[in-house]
């Protein structure tokens, strides 16, 4: 068994496990570089983006398949495989390596990844046929998969910030496909923010265990005894620290409470997207981020009650949101989003197989069901003629609660608690005052010279509007009546 | 004393709160027409404008509602490059227009014609600022001419200003090395300074002010829209909501108006200043008692919006959510395109709602753009007041003349040699013919090519017919008349010169409500402008009553586990089960993406296996007694008496034309037809039409039960129609999809019918086989070389393919329809293009049946072809775009992405081979009778009169065509040569994507007759 594993090329001794491993980054980068390529020579027909695609797709899943195979089976006598790369960069004495490395979570992962690329990639060869982005759906996409791939196979934080931020990337871009209508490019800049001021979480929490622990990567942490002996060996505030900052990132990935508000309106673009991305991959980018870092949640109950709060909080919005909804996607967004919470919450409590059960689980059945959304119409009413008619639907809220309070959680459900709005006021709408004030300083201090054309132009626009806005006279109540009067006496 | 002034306003509001549901019920009319999704009917999409001639119709529906009126005119100019639009084309559009274009300027130097044709024959456009400048800057539009312009029109201009470039001066070093670029450069400052000269035109600003949210979303860029569609539509959504979410909306049955109040104003204040401000607003409503009404004048004064403004900005505020208002008034005024029980429908409340939500919003956005404390209403004055129109300059304007110049290749010698009343006449001539008026001349063209090929391949297929002898029916096919089963029909004619088909519409003359043995509730099988008569009942025969029992016992069980599966997946608690488990789906994801059709095939067979089917018949008639035949008020009686059933098989027979005995064969099928897809909200557009959106096989097996009836054919004897004893009909269903086949209750045939109807069966197979593959020519993922045994493959893939957006291209190519013999258009390649209608004039000496099939033919056909016209010339705006990132809601609609306006029309995949020409009608009957249906049928008259269609008629006397023009109808007069023979369709269309020209295809045609004397037109007749 041990020989069929192993291959040997002149001098150099390859095993398949490691061959596999390096197959499925190279193989998603391949697709990029073949369609990309083709789009800057000239626009690639349709059948030849499809080929590569196709071809693509399938040997990452074989690929994928290989690798699970090798790391469950003990065949080659381990159940990780690690592949060095090469050299990134070195600083001092820190070090960082290209490493990719295998485990059974990881490789898991990577099937899933695979099979979402190469159904939605079959997928789409017939939905997105004749539609104008063709070539650029094909290349988000597998931009897209080389990101997740890259993401699930990173042996140390660093690489996975890589694949986390092409995956930011390219989400947005796919939620904006369809550019030529505002909402989805609005809906894709939010994502794109949320993903930015998430990301901080990643980064920083990247910088601080380099800086403590600069030897260890993710293979390390994969292993629980070496795991909780790095742990032990951090500073308990840096590891706190570390944990939260983790989770931020992946609340951001995983669309949870607060700052969820991108996901359901991440529908906006093509069906496929919709099921590769949000319902079964990127979303569960965090959970995988935990379930990694899990050693480091152990060691500090506060985070683990925050990410439990988080969970269970996202868990009952998702819910309660989702009992308004009347459409279709917006009814699996926020179903996605409480079941990601549930996940969150069984990490959190230590149920770390039920989560990956639950991931695993849960991403395969939300790609079946978001590339089903078009047919609702026709599965509700085949439904209905089976039961012999339309089910009653008895709602828990309106028998328990009061009226009144009933109709606000209603309102509220429907106006999904304000979060949006709330968040705009306190966050987006002082970073913008900020920002005013800031080009404002600056014009004062270095002349309008310096103020770039982008921002001048909007406060010419803003002047103006506040000269117009000081022009009209406000009107008093009691003028308004005084002229509303005479009209009455006639 | 006291009371008086306020008895005064009160009488003032009510009178006011009329005249304001006066005026939305008016707008209401120019809303989008569009019904929920599963009773989705096609119609004139601008319905409004339907009593306005098309072209005028077109232009001031483009201006209400934004949209485009024609294809662009690059458009037209490739199909002009293709040959698609010819000289001849345009030439002849120019002569149907000559009354309706500018007349010309007096003292026009150059015949305006020529003028025209120039302009409509180069690709001369308009450029404006940036775009104009990047033209004379960067492409050397000054220095060269045009790219298009001929190498003979180049050297002319050349040669004639060479001595004028003399005689001024200018010709210089520069200009004798390079003297293109010394005539094009004074060209261009010869035409700056023809227009300078020129008065100037002023556009008129509108009067009526725009909505204060456009003047805000200019200068601020905060989109009050947006904000407040965030809020309404999840709103209405849930109020109309057909069963989609779990928690139906509080109050639904008090109407939309006071289910909102309730909403608003329990609870707590929300923690959002806009939205508590709204909510405050709702609660003064609340206390104040106000109807919906009232709340609307308020603010509209609120707005200042006097009351001569209401109308102009009512259909603004509404037409800017257009899919929505139209959905609620079209809701209101068809109360039963609903299921039972749903909540009241308003477009006055949905008005009210929308006036406070959209006051709250904009004073939201007023605030925070510095206006606080300004009235709305003064705010709007004012910005109305600073915005200005523009105008284009004269480099705008001297850019197309100088084009045109070039066109008619003159050089400046021509042009200085014009004095100045010339020069203006050709300044005038050119402006006058802008882009509308191009396009609507290309419109014409493209039409004109169309018809004429049309009507000459009719006309000459006529006359080789009538060299020929029908030979006595063997075998009958009833289809619809629609055009998809053109192709069906041509392909079985094709098989043997004995098998007919007839067309008539699918509901066979039978309204009914219908209710199937696994349906819940009944659905209207008629067109939408009938009502139903009848209810028929699916019966399960007596023997399988136990089967029966176990399939609703089964079907029921499976359903609560789906539905358990459906909700539950997406609830919290039940969903954390159904997704831990949730890699069992990958299973069936699997097999449906990658074997759709296999997995199609296995689901059906373990569905049979696990739901047993009994065999069942209609309860096609009512044998009690007249009296008894209405029980209750509005109850509808169960099944046909006798008498009805043979009246209404009469008016079908009398209809198309079957009266005699000889005329029937022994077998006749008669087949419904309807579509089969997933994943396609739309799906109900697909299907009959005439059936009201439904399959037709209900329809076709109910006529089939009748037929064969003695006691009804008793009865048809009576009426003249006689069916030979030994004709027995077949019902059965033609699936336009996936070219399925079945026929229903074969067992009652007698043994004597058998083998014809093993014959019938196989050439039904062939035909369906063939019709799958003259459809495939038109899919591109189809290799154009595919196998017949392959395309049916390949139809069936699409059938049952989740990824497929273009299951099939529905009515997309509609463009004919022929209402005449079926003699007429036999053997006649139409490439799916015509609905054939049969009808016999010599059956119908008064018109009256004509007159009955007129509506069918005119309104019906007609308003599809339209649909298709406008959701082709403006996809966005008319239709509802691409149908990718479209999101069903409520299970009514469908909006783009997570939040948007409604989507009406049809999506660019089911537009995107049509050609947008206006439905060419065929009849075949004397101009006379036509002219007395349109008189007696004012919606008939409105169609023809207003040129909505076109219209053409065939005397069946004498052979003469004539055509409907404007005024009246006059001879068609075009020569042609004989219309080409083909062996058979194959041979015709095969590797060919486009749009074929017809020809008579010889395979299945009829004998000549041995002698040479011709019969006459109606010698069948005697």
């Amino acid at each position: 068994m041990d020989s069929l594993l192993r291959m040997h090329i002149g001098s150099i001794d390859l095993d398949l496990p490691s061959i596999a491993l390096t197959a499925l980054p190279t193989l998603a980068l391949l697709a990029v570089i073949l369609i990309g390529g083709a789009m800057l020579i000239h626009w690639p027909s349709e059948r030849y983006t499809v080929a590569v695609c196709r071809s693509i797709g399938l040997c990452t899943l074989i690929s994928a398949v290989v690798l699970a195979v090798s790391v469950f089976s003990d065949a080659t006598g381990r159940n990780s495989v690690s592949l060095q790369l090469g050299e990134w960069f070195f600083l001092g004495e820190h070090d960082l390596n290209i490493v990719f490395f295998g485990d059974r979570l990881s490789s898991a992962f990577a099937i899933l990844i695979s099979v979402a690329y190469t159904f939605a990639g079959h997928f789409s060869v017939r939905y997105l046929h004749r539609e104008p982005g063709h070539a650029r759906f094909f290349l988000l996409m597998s931009l897209f998969s080389l990101g997740m791939i890259t993401l699930a196979l990173a042996g140390n934080l660093a690489v996975l910030f890589v694949g986390w931020e092409l995956v930011g990337l390219t989400s947005a871009l796919l939620i904006g496909f369809f550019h030529d209508r505002s909402s989805p490019v609005i809906a894709g800049i939010q994502a794109f923010a949320t993903y930015r001021i998430c990301d901080i979480g990643l980064l920083t929490g990247a910088f601080l265990l380099a800086h403590y622990a600069p030897k260890e990567d993710l293979i390390a942490w994969s292993q629980h005894g070496s795991a909780a002996a790095i742990v032990a060996a951090l500073p308990p505030e840096i590891t706190l620290a570390t944990a939260l900052l983790l989770l931020l990132a992946a609340m951001g990935k995983s669309a949870q409470f607060p700052v969820g508000g991108w996901l359901p309106k991440a529908m906006e673009g093509p069906t496929p997207t919709s099921a590769v991305f949000y319902g079964s991959l990127s979303v569960h980018a965090g959970v995988y981020l935990l379930l990694r870092a899990y050693p480091l949640f152990e060691a500090v109950p506060a985070a683990r009650y925050t990410m439990l709060v988080v969970g269970l909080a996202t868990a009952v919005y998702g819910a309660l949101v989702r009992h308004v909804q009347s459409d279709a996607k917006n009814i699996l967004a926020y179903a996605t989003m409480a079941q990601l919470g549930l996940i969150f919450a069984e990490i959190s409590c230590g149920f770390t197989t039920l989560a990956t059960w639950h991931f695993f689980g849960h991403g395969a059945l939300r790609m079946w069901q978001f590339l089903r959304v078009p047919s609702a119409i026709h599965e509700l009413h085949a439904l209905s003629s089976m039961l012999g008619g339309r089910r009653r639907l008895w709602h828990i809220w309106e028998t328990i609660l009061p009226t009144r309070a009933s109709l606000w959680l209603y309102t509220a459900c429907v106006e999904r608690f304000y979060l949006e709005q709330i968040i705009e006021a306190l966050v987006i709408r002082p970073f913008q005052a900020l920002v005013r004030l800031v080009v404002y300083i600056d014009g004062y201090l270095y002349g309008e010279h310096a103020v770039s054309a982008l921002t001048k132009s909007h406060s010419i626009a803003e002047a103006n509007l506040m000269n117009r806005a000081k022009g009209l006279q406000p009107v008093t109540s009691s003028a308004s009546k005084g002229e509303g009067s005479p009209k009455e006496h006639t | 004393m006291k009371t008086s002034p306020l008895k005064k306003t009160e009488g003032k509001r009510s009178a006011e709160g009329e005249r304001l549901a006066e005026i939305v019920a008016r707008v209401g009319h120019l809303l989008p027409d569009q019904g929920p999704l599963q009773v989705f009917i096609h119609h004139n999409t601008a319905h409004a404008f339907q009593h306005l001639e098309f072209h005028d119709a077109v232009v001031e529906a483009a201006k209400l509602y934004r949209a485009e009126p024609y294809l662009s005119e690059a458009r037209f100019r490739t199909e002009y490059a293709s040959g698609r639009i010819n000289d001849e084309d345009l030439a002849a559009a120019l002569e149907t227009l000559k009354d309706r274009l500018p007349a010309e300027p007096p003292r026009l130097p150059l015949p305006l014609t020529r003028i025209r044709m120039a302009m409509l024959g180069r690709p001369i456009v308009e450029r404006r600022g940036a775009a104009l400048r990047f033209a004379l800057d960067e492409e050397g539009a000054i220095e060269r001419f045009q790219p298009w312009v001929d190498e003979t029109s180049r050297t002319k201009a050349i040669e004639t200003s060479l001595p004028w470039l003399r005689e001024h001066g200018e010709y210089s070093a520069k200009a004798v090395k390079d003297p293109e670029w010394a005539v094009v450069d004074a060209l261009w400052r010869h035409t700056l300074h023809l227009i300078t000269q020129m008065p100037v035109v002023r556009p008129i600003k509108e009067d009526r002010p725009a909505r204060l949210s456009d003047y805000l979303l200019a200068a601020t860029g905060a989109d009050a829209d947006r904000q407040m569609n965030g809020l309404l539509i999840p709103l209405t959504a849930a109020y109309f909501d057909f069963g989609m979410a779990n928690w139906e909306l509080p109050n639904r049955e008090r109407g939309f108006f006071n289910a909102t109040k309730a909403l608003f104003s329990a609870g707590p204040l929300p923690p959002v200043s806009w939205l508590a401000s709204l909510h405050k607003a709702w609660r003064h409503i609340d206390a104040s008692g106000l109807s919906a009404g009232d709340i609307a004048l308020e603010v509209l004064r609120d707005f200042g919006v006097t009351e001569e403004h209401w109308e102009a900005f009512m259909s603004a505020d509404l037409l800017a959510l257009k899919g929505w208002s139209g959905m609620v008034s079209r809701l209101e005024r068809m109360p039963t395109d609903r299921p039972k029980g749903s909540p009241p429908a308003s477009l006055m409340d949905f008005v009210a709602v929308r006036l406070v939500i959209e006051r709250a919003a904009l004073r939201d956005i007023a605030d925070r753009a510095g206006f606080r404390g300004v009235e709305l209403s003064t705010l709007s004055r004012q910005l109305h007041a600073e915005e200005q129109a523009t105008s284009p300059n004269p480099a705008e304007r001297a850019f197309v003349l100088f084009q045109v110049f070039q066109a008619l290749g003159l050089g400046l010698g021509d042009i200085s040699a014009y004095s100045s009343t010339e020069a203006t006449a050709l300044c005038k001539a050119v402006s006058q013919f802008d882009e509308l008026w191009r396009r609507r001349v290309y419109q014409e063209a493209y039409e004109h090519h169309h018809r004429v090929q049309i009507v000459d391949a009719v006309r000459g297929n006529l006359q080789e017919q009538t060299r020929c002898q029908q030979p006595t029916p063997k075998l009958q096919f009833i289809c619809c008349f629609d055009e998809r089963e053109e192709s069906l029909r041509r392909h079985l004619e094709e098989i043997d010169p004995a098998y007919e088909t007839i067309g008539a519409a699918g509901f066979f003359a039978l309204p009914i409500s219908y209710k199937g043995i696994d349906d819940y509730s009944f659905s209207t099988f008629c067109p939408v402008i009938l009502t139903p008569q009848r209810t028929i009942l699916e019966e399960v025969l007596p023997e399988h009553r136990y089967t029966h029992t176990k399939r609703t016992r089964a079907r029921r069980r499976l359903g609560r586990l789906l539905y358990w599966g459906y909700r539950g997946s997406r609830s919290l608690f039940a969903g954390l089960l159904w997704t831990v488990f949730g890699l069992f789906s990958m299973l069936p994801m699997a097999s449906r993406i990658l074997i759709p059709r296999t997995a199609a095939r296995w689901r059906r067979q373990l569905h049979r296996l696990v739901v047993p089917a009994p065999q069942t018949k209609l309860a096609a008639f009512h044998e009690a007694q007249p009296e008894e035949v209405h029980p209750h008020e509005n109850e509808l009686p169960k099944g046909f008496e006798f008498t009805e059933a043979a009246r209404r098989l009469g008016l079908l027979f009398n209809d198309t034309g079957y009266v005699r005995e000889e005329q029937f064969a022994p077998l006749i099928v008669v087949l419904g037809h309807g579509a089969t897809s997933v994943n396609n909200p739309l799906l109900s557009a697909y299907n009959c039409g005439a059936c009201g959106g439904h399959h037709g096989e209900a329809s076709a097996r109910l006529f089939a039960a009748m037929g064969n009836h003695p006691t009804v054919r008793g009865l048809l004897r009576k009426q003249g129609i006689t069916i030979p004893e030994t004709t027995r009909f077949v019902g059965g269903m033609h699936d336009t999809t996936n070219c399925a086949i079945t026929l229903s209750d074969v067992g009652d045939l007698p043994a004597s019918h058998h083998s014809l109807l093993r014959e019938g069966k196989e050439s039904l197979d062939r035909a369906r086989m063939m019709s799958a593959h003259e459809r495939c020519r038109r899919f591109l993922l189809a290799s154009p070389r595919i196998t017949p045994a392959k395309a049916l493959r390949h139809v069936e893939d699409r059938s049952d393919n989740l990824a497929e957006p273009r299951p099939e291209y529905g009515h997309c190519t509609n463009a004919i329809a022929i209402v005449g013999r079926r003699s007429i258009s036999r053997n006649l390649f139409l490439d799916r293009r015509a609905f054939l209608i049969s009808y016999d004039p010599f059956n119908d000496p008064t018109g009256e049946i004509l007159e009955r099939l007129s509506i069918p033919v005119c309104v019906v056909g007609g308003g599809i072809s339209l649909e298709y016209y406008f959701s082709c010339v403006d996809n966005e705006t008319y239709g509802s775009g691409t149908k990718l990132p479209h999101n069903i809601i409520g299970l009514f609609g469908v909006m783009n992405g997570h939040l948007s306006d409604l989507r009406t029309g049809l999506t660019r995949q089911m537009v995107e081979i049509h050609e947008p020409v206006r439905l060419l009608v065929i009849i075949e009957s004397t101009p006379e009778i036509l002219v007395g249906i349109t008189e007696r049928k004012p919606i008939v008259k409105e169609f023809v009169r207003n040129r909505w269609i076109q219209l053409i008629c065939i005397n069946p006397h004498d052979g003469s065509v004539t055509q409907f023009t404007g005024s009246g109808f006059v001879p068609y007069s075009h020569a042609a040569p004989p219309v080409a023979t083909v062996p058979d369709s194959r041979s015709w269309y095969e590797g060919h994507r486009e749009h074929l020209a017809p020809v008579r295809v010889a395979a299945g045609s009829w004998p000549r007759i041995a002698d040479k004397t011709l019969m006459p037109q109606g010698g069948q007749h005697g």
